[in-house]
């Protein structure tokens, strides 16, 4: 039986700002785009100014793709907020260390449970939970910080109305923004059978993982952007990069791959060995498969060979490699020691593909049946 | 009796002839057999040798022992089974028992008749019976063949096996001939690498070879047979450890690169069971160049002389000659100054020129380079051995020789004088490399010609020169209506210049009529009255428009209006002030002086706050009081222009009155004194700092100067040394994006903040020899990773302090997918529980450091017991700060107050008192700005911070990381309000210039503070602002007492005078000087302008 240790506390430094004369900006900030919005809050309030996001997106969670989606504030018509439980809670605290028993006080705070609705440029909506973000209302000269978030709590003594929420953000200008739908018939070569397709979302920084059938999969909610598909057969992973592909493409030559690889030895992980098998793009964005292997050495007995797959979109701003997200492929198990590895097949086809207002329904052959 | 005599009588010769026949057989019989035995063995071993060597690929020290040990069998066996039999002694008794022993009929006759033989009997009967023993022996031996004494049963089996082995051996050598010859070659020639036949056969290349130092290197191992999965390369250099690489397949062959190597090394390629020869690759060094010595030879008309430095770039005017001299590393076998201009218009390929450089030394080279145009030039050197060095590309800079530049100081204006002034003229002169003369140039009337009226020379180099002189118009005899025309002119010595070059403006001096001039005088300062009654009047009319400004509406189109009214009040308030400005501009040099001085106070006092109060009335947060002091201010100018018109020297002496006092009450309250020490010592500490930087940047300077193939030992210590230097003054900024990846963004509520009363404190006893404990892995793989994501909490389970220190090293596989993680209600009350650290930093072990997980959980169930450290994020605050130091890797979600580390996610609790822990760097993370302060008490150096979070108090350093838009906009307004000091300082510095003041650091302070503007504008880091300001206040204090002094020096105390003794005062001085006294003033004065001009 697993013991959960308590896990030590830390404290979060951030807390500590310095004040405006010593503080520090990133070209983040500079980044923000103040956009034309109608902001409406629970108490009845209207305000129309701009608002701006840090770095103009936010995360929502999607319970069908059961994934942390990118959201661009330039593809929205708006935000909803809408409640999905709200009660006035007890205060309590723990009678003793070591006791389950609570002690209720006498006080009581508002607490309110949200979800959120965003609505694309095309009319679509994606219903989802945010992860926790704050952004800027600026208006008549004042300047306010404001917070979406799935769960809000008031103070004590404060009634549910008290606490008042962004009911909806309805923006101005949305231009690109659509929720669309990737789907395909996949023709492998023959004994191969398909296990997975998994699409990584280029500008927005997220994976989805296909329902596959037979030979067909569907990938969805996409919302726009470029796509680059990763098929996984019993045999072999298919794959391209749109940073190879594209007008200024490039693949990555031994040598960096050699480098991430030597540079990624130094990285402690779980682990022993992480291999790139395979590149796109340059020091300044770069997409790289790489395989992970661990030999045996797990707490769980006769896991002899733990293997996974992984794409991680990486850059060099400096010396070093920096790993900026890391998306999952597949993974096996297995108590033999040595199991095939799968061939590494890139396919162009696979890079590249557009969700778009005007195409938001990608409906893919792909034949790779004739494929080494 | 029997004699027994050691010499044998003969017997029959027919036995004696048997006998010698049978001991031949036999020994040829032992000698077959010998050579059958060793030949059997022989062949069993050759069998074998080569079988093994076929199936095992024997090492050259298996083979080389192997063959050794084959040839001494040979010898061996020749000499002990073939030879030894063959020489041997074998007697006639031995003979005969062999033969006896091989023909058992004999029945011991032969023997006994040998044995007879060697004895004499003196009986005949004996010796009959002898005699009759030897007839019946030689029966015998007759019917005997002597072949018999070598017959060996086991000479067949010899041979049988022999036989067999040989055929063996034949049979496997016609199979195998292949492998069978290649066998036998490699035996017989251990040392050299002869492959073995192996299903894979390796080609590599280039194999054995030579680079230079620092080049890369391409191996490949091209295959043929049967194509192996992987191959790898074993290398190692001398002394140093083996290390494998796996070479990937290109598609043809298996290849493996280094890059930059530096020392030799020997490698082996294994592909499948083929295994390749031991190469060798040596490196060859290149040369370098070590110093650069320029002799600099200017023009000789420029008469300035040689230069020289070490320098890595030519820059020198053209007509100059550069006297190269190269000093490199080793013997040099040729030298060559390469040098190349880009083409004309910038396209097409940039010129080139090769020129040869003597060699002057045995490593040392010289040349010469005449400066023409610019461009780039580079030293190719190649040593002895014809290896060139990598030439660094310098830059050459042919420098124009630009006329000078002069520039008039004073007078700078045309003037209107009297027939009997005196002028003092004064002039800058400047020329980018040497100056020779400064003329004086005078035209007395319009008709006259120019003449040079006085010159001044200079003999040693100088690049600025300022001289002046007196013009008296009485000596040159100018009446009323005569304008004199002046300029001055400096010369370099350049030939075939421009004769109008280096001269400066023309100005002109107008003789007039004492009473002329009086009566432009009169006429400026009426101008100069006119001017102030128009200020007076537009400041009023503005002042009454403000009045009239109505109160703003917060919308619609009032509040357009209202906008645009303080938009014009401001327009108009600023045009006053202009004019004001432009007005001490032009009335400069006014008699009466005091008047324009009021004039410059009054506009930087008094029309610069009303411009800033009727701005701030557009975006005052309470409109009433803001016009109000807008009014004010405006109402304060008209009053100080008022009295200007009525008596400005009262208002200037009483503008000094105030200034002493506001002076004195700004030094009590400053008490600079005190200051002056912090000054001093940040001063100091400024000083090292910027020492450091420099040596850091002279060495990185001298570095990047030589490619990093030819660093010496001694550059790569001093690149060592600049690393460091760099990593210390940045040790707290490093950003470990890797861990950071790993961390899923967290939400986050906005919770009351907890309070903390329960904090245990509890001792434990570490446990004895627990620290020299090795690091345990806990390696978890998916399969036993879950997450909890409770929705409340309702477990509180006992916690109690570890014994031991964290020796555990938790490595989990992340997760494959996002996960909605709940926030669980937080209890009121948080419990803390802290021990006195089991080990400190130092002594953590990097082996027991835990790698950062992506996992995140609201965990409730199952929290407890032992409080260690660990990989997963947690979200219902249930952590304790223990007595373990965090780990070095990344943790989010929700937590109390606990030691420092690498965390991110959100603070619950509503104070912080710090409670130690390890030095955290500073990175990005995306956690957002929260709503909320933190009691922050702690006095720890804040570090490790990550951009975002709750405020708390103030930091010593300015932190990475996206500040709150509230400071974004704090920062602009600020900047805002920079500029507005900066302008103020700018027009302080104009008019320090205008009169003539002395204005110490004020151009200084001033690129600082515009310097500090435009970080605040962008946002960039400013973490030296506070020593800045200082600096900044110290300047400006400093220009403050110059200038003081300098006022009091130049003040006209006869202001303060009664009025009747100025008058008497003013009218002395248009008298005549007496006459007895003439001669003696006029000398007195002539002496002081010849004395003035003769340096």
């Amino acid at each position: 039986m697993w013991r959960i240790p308590v896990v030590l506390r830390r404290l979060p430094r951030g807390l500590v700002v310095a004040p405006a004369l010593l503080a520090a900006a990133l070209s983040a900030f500079a980044a923000n785009e103040w956009r034309e919005a109608l902001v409406e809050f629970s108490d009845g309030r209207a305000v129309r100014g701009q608002v701006a996001f840090p770095q103009d997106m936010f995360y929502m969670y999607n319970e069908a793709a059961k994934r942390r989606l990118t959201m661009r504030l330039g593809e929205l018509r708006s935000i909803e907020t809408v409640i999905e439980k709200e009660s006035m809670e007890k205060k309590w605290f723990f009678k003793e260390d070591g006791r389950d028993e609570k002690v209720y006080t006498n006080e009581t705070w508002p607490v309110r449970y949200f979800r959120t609705r965003v609505v694309f440029a095309d009319g679509k909506a994606l219903d989802g939970t945010i992860v926790g973000q704050s952004f800027t209302l600026r208006a008549d000269e004042t300047v306010q910080n404001v917070m979406l978030t799935r769960k809000m709590e008031g103070k004590v003594g404060q009634t549910l109305e008290d606490v008042v929420f962004v009911r909806r953000i309805a923006l101005a200008e949305a231009a690109g923004g659509t929720l669309g739908e990737i789907g395909g018939v996949v023709r492998l070569p023959p004994g191969e059978r398909l296990l997975q397709v998994a699409a990584i979302h280029i500008e927005k920084d997220f994976s989805l993982e296909a329902r596959v059938r037979g030979d067909r999969f569907t990938l969805a909610p996409c919302v726009s952007g470029t796509y680059d598909l990763v098929l996984s057969s019993d045999k072999a992973l298919y794959l391209a990069g749109s940073a190879e592909t594209g007008p200024e493409g490039r693949r990555m030559t031994p040598a960096d791959l050699r480098e991430i690889e030597e540079w990624a030895q130094k990285v402690r992980e779980f682990f022993h060995e992480q291999t790139p098998l395979y590149g796109a793009g340059d020091v300044r964005r770069a997409w790289v498969l790489v395989r992970l292997e661990r030999h045996g050495g797990t707490s769980l007995p006769g896991a002899e060979l733990v293997r996974r797959y992984e794409v991680w979109r990486m850059a060099k701003p400096d010396q070093e490699w920096q790993i900026l997200k890391r998306f999952f492929i597949r993974r096996l198990n297995s108590k033999e020691k040595e199991v095939p590895r799968e061939r590494i097949v890139v396919v162009p086809s696979l890079a590249g593909h557009v969700v778009a207002p005007e195409r938001p329904k990608l409906d893919l052959q792909l034949d790779l049946s004739a494929l080494p | 009796m029997t004699r027994e005599t050691t010499r044998k009588r003969p017997v029959a010769p027919e036995i004696d002839d048997r006998l010698r026949r049978a001991r031949r057989a036999w020994r040829l019989s032992e000698a077959a057999a010998g050579a059958l035995r060793g030949l059997t063995a022989l062949l069993a071993v050759v069998l074998v040798g080569v079988a093994a060597d076929n199936l095992l690929a024997l090492p050259p020290a298996a083979r080389l022992a192997g063959g050794v040990l084959f040839i001494l069998g040979v010898v061996w066996v020749l000499g002990f089974s073939v030879l030894r039999p063959l020489v041997r002694p074998l007697t006639d008794e031995m003979v005969a028992v062999r033969l006896e022993r091989n023909c058992p009929g004999m029945d011991n006759r032969l023997i006994n008749t040998v044995l007879f033989r060697k004895q004499e009997y003196s009986d005949p009967l004996t010796r009959r019976m002898v005699a009759l023993q030897a007839h019946e022996t030689l029966s015998a031996v007759e019917r005997v063949s002597p072949a018999r004494a070598g017959a060996d049963a086991r000479l067949w089996k010899w041979a049988l096996r022999a036989g067999a082995l040989g055929l063996a051996l034949g049979v496997y050598a016609a199979v195998f001939s292949a492998h069978f010859s290649n066998a036998l070659q490699r035996y017989a020639r251990p040392a050299q690498f002869i492959a073995p036949v192996t299903r894979t056969v390796l080609t590599v290349s280039p194999g054995s070879v030579s680079v230079l130092q620092g080049d890369s290197l391409e191996i490949e191992a091209r295959v043929e047979g049967v194509l192996p999965e992987k191959a790898h390369v074993d290398f190692e250099e001398d002394g140093g450890v083996r290390t494998r690489r796996a070479m990937p397949f290109d598609g043809s062959h298996f290849a493996c690169a280094f890059t930059n190597i530096q020392r030799p090394f020997r490698y082996v390629i294994t592909a499948g069971d083929a295994v390749s020869d031991r190469f060798a690759v040596s490196v060859k060094t290149r040369p370098t160049l070590k110093d650069l010595r320029l002799t600099t030879r200017f023009p000789d008309y420029m008469r300035l002389p040689e230069r020289v430095e070490s320098a890595a770039a030519i820059s020198a005017p053209v007509g100059a000659t550069v006297h190269i001299e190269a000093q490199a590393d080793r013997p040099l076998g040729t030298a060559t100054l390469v040098t190349s201009f880009l083409a004309a218009g910038g396209a097409g390929e940039p010129e080139r020129h090769e020129a040869a450089m003597t060699l002057s030394g045995e490593m040392s080279a010289r040349g010469d380079l005449s400066v023409a145009r610019s461009g780039h030039f580079l030293v190719r050197l190649t040593d002895r051995a014809g290896v060139a060095n990598q030439p660094v590309l310098g830059q050459l800079a042919a420098l124009p020789d630009d006329p000078p530049i002069v520039k008039v100081l004073d007078p700078a204006k045309d003037l209107a004088v009297a027939p009997e002034s005196r002028v003092t003229l004064l002039a800058e002169a400047r020329d980018d490399f040497n100056l020779h003369t400064l003329t004086l140039h005078v035209q007395p009337r319009a008709d006259a010609p120019w003449a040079a009226h006085r010159t001044w020379s200079f003999t040693t180099p100088t690049r600025q020169a300022r001289e002046g002189c007196v013009l008296d118009f009485a000596s040159l005899g100018l009446a009323p209506g005569n304008v004199l025309s002046y300029c001055f002119q400096a010369a370099d010595g350049k030939p075939g210049g421009d004769p109008s070059a280096g001269r400066s403006r023309v100005y002109q001096i107008a003789v007039v009529d004492a009473a002329v001039a009086q009566q432009k005088e009169k006429a400026r300062q009426e101008a100069f009255r006119t001017l102030i009654g128009r200020l007076i009047a537009l400041q009023k009319a503005n002042l009454d428009a403000t009045a009239q400004l109505p109160a703003p509406e917060p919308n619609g189109a009032v509040k357009a209006a209202f906008a645009s009214r303080c938009a014009a009040l401001l327009k108009a308030q600023e045009e006053i002030y202009l004019a004001a400005r432009e007005g001490v501009r032009s009335f400069a040099g006014l008699e009466a002086a005091e008047s324009v001085q009021a004039l410059a106070s009054i506009t930087a006092r008094e029309m610069t706050l009303a411009i800033e109060k009727v701005e701030s009335l557009r975006t005052a947060s309470e409109f009433t009081p803001a016009l109000s002091a807008a009014q004010g201010a405006q109402g304060q100018v008209v009053a100080a222009l008022e009295k200007l018109l009525a008596d400005p020297k009262a208002l200037l002496a009483e503008r000094l009155r105030e200034d002493l006092a506001r002076d004195k009450l700004a030094d009590d309250k400053e008490d600079t004194n005190k200051a002056k020490p912090q000054v001093e010592r940040l001063r100091e500490a400024l000083k090292d700092f910027a020492e450091e930087q420099r040596d850091a940047i002279k060495l990185t300077k001298q570095l990047a100067e030589k490619p990093a193939s030819d660093f010496s030992k001694e550059d790569e210590e001093n690149l060592n040394k600049v690393l460091e230097t760099e990593a210390k003054w940045g040790k707290f900024f490093q950003e470990a994006a890797t861990d950071l990846s790993k961390l899923p963004p967290q939400d986050f509520s906005i919770p009351n903040l907890a309070k903390e009363l329960l904090e245990v404190f509890s001792e434990i006893k570490k446990a004895e020899d627990a620290i020299k404990a090795k690091a345990a892995e806990i390696a978890v793989p998916l399969e036993q990773s879950g997450l909890e994501l409770a929705k409340s909490i309702e477990t509180n389970i006992e916690k109690w302090l570890a014994e031991t220190p964290d020796r555990e090293q938790w490595k989990m596989e992340d997760p494959t997918r996002d996960y909605d993680v709940p926030l669980a209600d937080l209890p009121d009350e948080l419990e803390d529980m802290i021990g006195d650290l089991m080990e400190a930093e130092e002594e953590l072990l990097e082996d027991a450091a835990d790698a950062t997980s992506g996992w995140l959980d609201s965990m409730d169930k199952g929290v407890g017991w032992d409080a260690m450290d660990g990989p997963i994020s947690n979200m219902t605050a249930k952590g304790v700060t223990g007595n373990r130091l965090p780990d070095s890797h990344e943790v989010g979600g929700r937590s109390g107050e606990g030691r420092t580390g690498k965390s991110s996610g959100q603070f619950v609790e509503e104070t912080a008192t710090g409670k130690g822990g390890r030095t955290t760097p500073s990175r990005l993370t995306q956690d957002p700005f929260e709503a909320g302060v933190v009691k922050d008490t702690s006095a720890e150096p804040a570090t490790g911070s990550t951009g975002g979070g709750k405020s708390s108090g103030f930091g010593a350093e300015g932190f990475r990381g996206q500040p709150p838009p509230r400071t974004q906009a704090d920062l602009k307004r600020m900047a805002n309000q920079q500029q507005q000091i900066i302008d103020k300082a700018e027009r302080l510095d104009y008019g320090l210039k205008k009169l003539n003041y002395p204005r110490g650091e004020l151009p200084k302070a001033i690129d600082m503070m515009r310097q500090i503007k435009s970080d605040l504008a962008e946002g960039r880091p400013i973490s030296t602002a506070v020593a800045s300001q200082r600096l900044l206040l110290a300047n400006l204090k400093e220009v403050k007492d110059v200038v003081e002094r300098q006022k009091q020096v130049n003040r006209d105390t006869a202001a303060l005078v009664d009025k009747k003794v100025r008058d008497e005062v003013a009218a002395s001085l248009r008298e005549e000087v007496p006459r007895q006294y003439k001669d003696m003033v006029e000398g007195y004065f002539r002496a002081i302008s010849e004395a003035g001009g003769a340096r």
